[in-house]
């Protein structure tokens, strides 16, 4: 009696143990977020004054919470650079821990141009305007946003820094 | 029953007891909470002038303690900031005021003095705001001069009430912007010194609702009504123009006799009168930024809509903000009329094609940008 009951437990650990496991991710590695703002920006000649940074930072998540309302802890990672200039110039990126999720942080990214766009038509409304042609997209876990006169081109760039894969919708 | 049931009821019996508190005690706190967050949502959707806060992290603050004192002469409950802020205050008054002014005159003084003196904290526009320390107070606005727009709002409250003219903080209703509502010998009128300020043209001054509501919305059953244009500047100041072709000349002899600004009254226009206009003033720009003095001399211009057909156009000579400009559908004979009235005023010798091109490339209002020639087809019967 007690073998069976220790073999029970001994079978209840090894499968609580294989479901602590599960798949919470698409399988796919981010990549390295420095490296890919990097290449956005080399990218975008146009920008000039602009801070910069990752989900690496200490107060990432409070930084996050003023682009994307997603919860945080959906996040993998996420880059952001913006003008510190009084200009709407933005590129961010979310790579979400669960492909499943992508299109609700492009959604979020979605609802805070739309929040950005109203802002600069009360306080620069040829900033507006630009906001106007922000491009919003999705590529595997990533969704992506982007500002700025050189829009193609940082397109462009971070499709070259993932591996190849289909682009979601803007 | 034997003791180890007696034991083991007693037990049960305690620990239930001790639950059943734990779980009241924990109901009541939670109720609080809820309470608490129901108080603070009630609070942020409900309209009032104070305790109101702008993008998230700019809090409108009561100025009546500070004008108070002012009026009553005894600070002894301001604190150390408000005592300095006052002293700001007091010394701004001091220059600008005499005793001799109308309620208006003392209005006008205070916005020339914040729309010259005072500039907009542009980090309040970063996605990541960076505004410094005060923006959103006369205290940081006074002593830094240098403020966000519930910076601007409050401090000229402030000097409002320390003048006994009645003046209220007035929000938009997505809680992003502030600006003003001030009485003046029994009429309302609305004043967005941040929108006008570095250009000081008057085109945020003394609005009636139909002119604030081009670019401003709020709540109308809570901030009064503001329905009379008659300390509105541009319609005070407005010249009549007989013929549209003389603006050029007009807009010279502001320039030379040093007039900051200069309102035409239009009072009908159609489409195609608007596009003849617009392009003329694209012209003087155009004339402007070739001429020996160089770029100094801008324009800054926007319309603004008078009851019925009527307008007044607003230009001041100290700002520009480059706009997108329409497609010109002018005929041959009115871009010559225009050539001509232009090169005429400024002995220049621009043809069409550069005026065209000044259009193409932008002039005009950033601020109110709603009157641009996109605007004016809405607006034009």
């Amino acid at each position: 009696m007690r073998n069976r009951i220790r073999l029970l437990v001994i079978a209840l650990l090894a499968v609580l143990s294989l479901a602590a496991c599960g798949n919470e991710g698409s399988g796919t590695a981010t990549v390295n977020m420095k490296q890919l703002q990097q290449a956005m920006l080399a990218a975008a000649p146009s920008l000039s004054e602009t801070a910069s940074t990752t989900g690496d930072a200490a107060d990432a998540k409070e930084t996050f919470s003023y682009v994307s309302d997603l919860p945080y802890d959906k996040v993998e990672n996420f880059l952001l650079s913006y003008s510190t200039t009084g200009k709407a110039d933005e590129i961010a990126v979310i790579a979400v821990k669960d492909s499943a999720d992508v299109t609700k942080a492009a959604d979020s990214l979605r609802a805070h141009v739309e929040s950005r766009r109203k802002l600069f038509l009360q306080y620069g409304p040829a900033e507006a305007a630009r906001v106007e042609k922000a491009q919003v997209f999705t590529k595997d876990q990533y969704a992506v946003l982007i500002i700025c006169d050189d829009s193609p081109t940082v397109k462009t760039a971070f499709d070259d820094f993932l591996p190849s894969s289909d682009t979601g919708s803007d | 029953m034997t003791d180890t049931k007696k034991n083991t009821l007693t037990i049960l019996a305690v620990v239930l007891t001790i639950a059943v508190i734990f779980s009241a005690c924990t109901s009541i706190f939670t109720a609080k909470a809820v309470y608490d967050l129901r108080a603070e949502a009630k609070a942020q959707t409900e309209t009032q002038e104070d305790g109101v806060v702008i993008l998230d992290q700019y809090e409108i603050v009561s100025t009546l303690p500070i004008s108070e004192a002012y009026r009553s002469g005894n600070t002894n409950g301001l604190s150390a900031k408000d005592k300095e802020t006052l002293e700001l205050a007091s010394a701004v008054l001091k220059e600008i005021i005499t005793e001799d002014m109308t309620p208006y005159e003392k209005e006008k003084a205070v916005y020339d003095w914040m729309a010259k003196e005072l500039s907009y904290d542009t980090g309040a526009l970063q996605v990541v705001p960076q505004t410094s320390a005060d923006c959103d107070n006369p205290y940081g606005t006074l002593k830094y001069h240098n403020a966000v727009c519930v910076g601007y709002a409050t401090t000229f409250r402030l000097f409002m009430q320390m003048l006994d003219i009645p003046c209220m903080v007035v929000h938009n209703t997505e809680r992003y912007h502030s600006w003003n509502l001030v009485q003046i010998e029994g009429n309302w009128y609305h004043v967005d010194i941040y929108s006008d300020q570095g250009v000081g043209s008057y085109a945020n001054f003394n609005m009636n609702d139909e002119l604030a509501a081009v670019s401003h919305d709020w709540d109308r059953d809570f901030f009064p009504a503001a329905t009379s244009l008659e300390y509105n500047y541009a319609y005070q100041n407005r010249v009549s123009v007989k013929d549209i072709y003389q603006i050029p000349a007009m807009i010279r002899q502001a320039m030379e006799e040093k007039q900051g600004g200069l309102f035409l009254d239009f009072p009908s226009l159609d489409e195609n009168g608007a596009q003849i206009v617009e392009a003329m003033i694209s012209g003087v720009e155009t004339a402007l930024a070739e001429s020996p003095e160089g770029p100094a001399l801008w324009m800054h211009w926007s319309w603004m809509p008078i009851s019925g057909s009527g307008y007044v156009l607003g230009l001041s000579i100290e700002g520009y903000d480059a706009e997108e400009a329409p497609e010109a559908t002018i005929s041959e004979e009115d871009q010559q009329k225009v050539e001509q009235a232009v090169n005429d005023a400024f002995g220049a010798n621009l043809d069409w094609e550069s005026i065209q091109a000044g259009m193409d490339d932008g002039g005009g209002s950033g601020e109110s940008s709603e009157f641009l020639t996109d605007s004016a087809e809405e607006l034009l019967p």
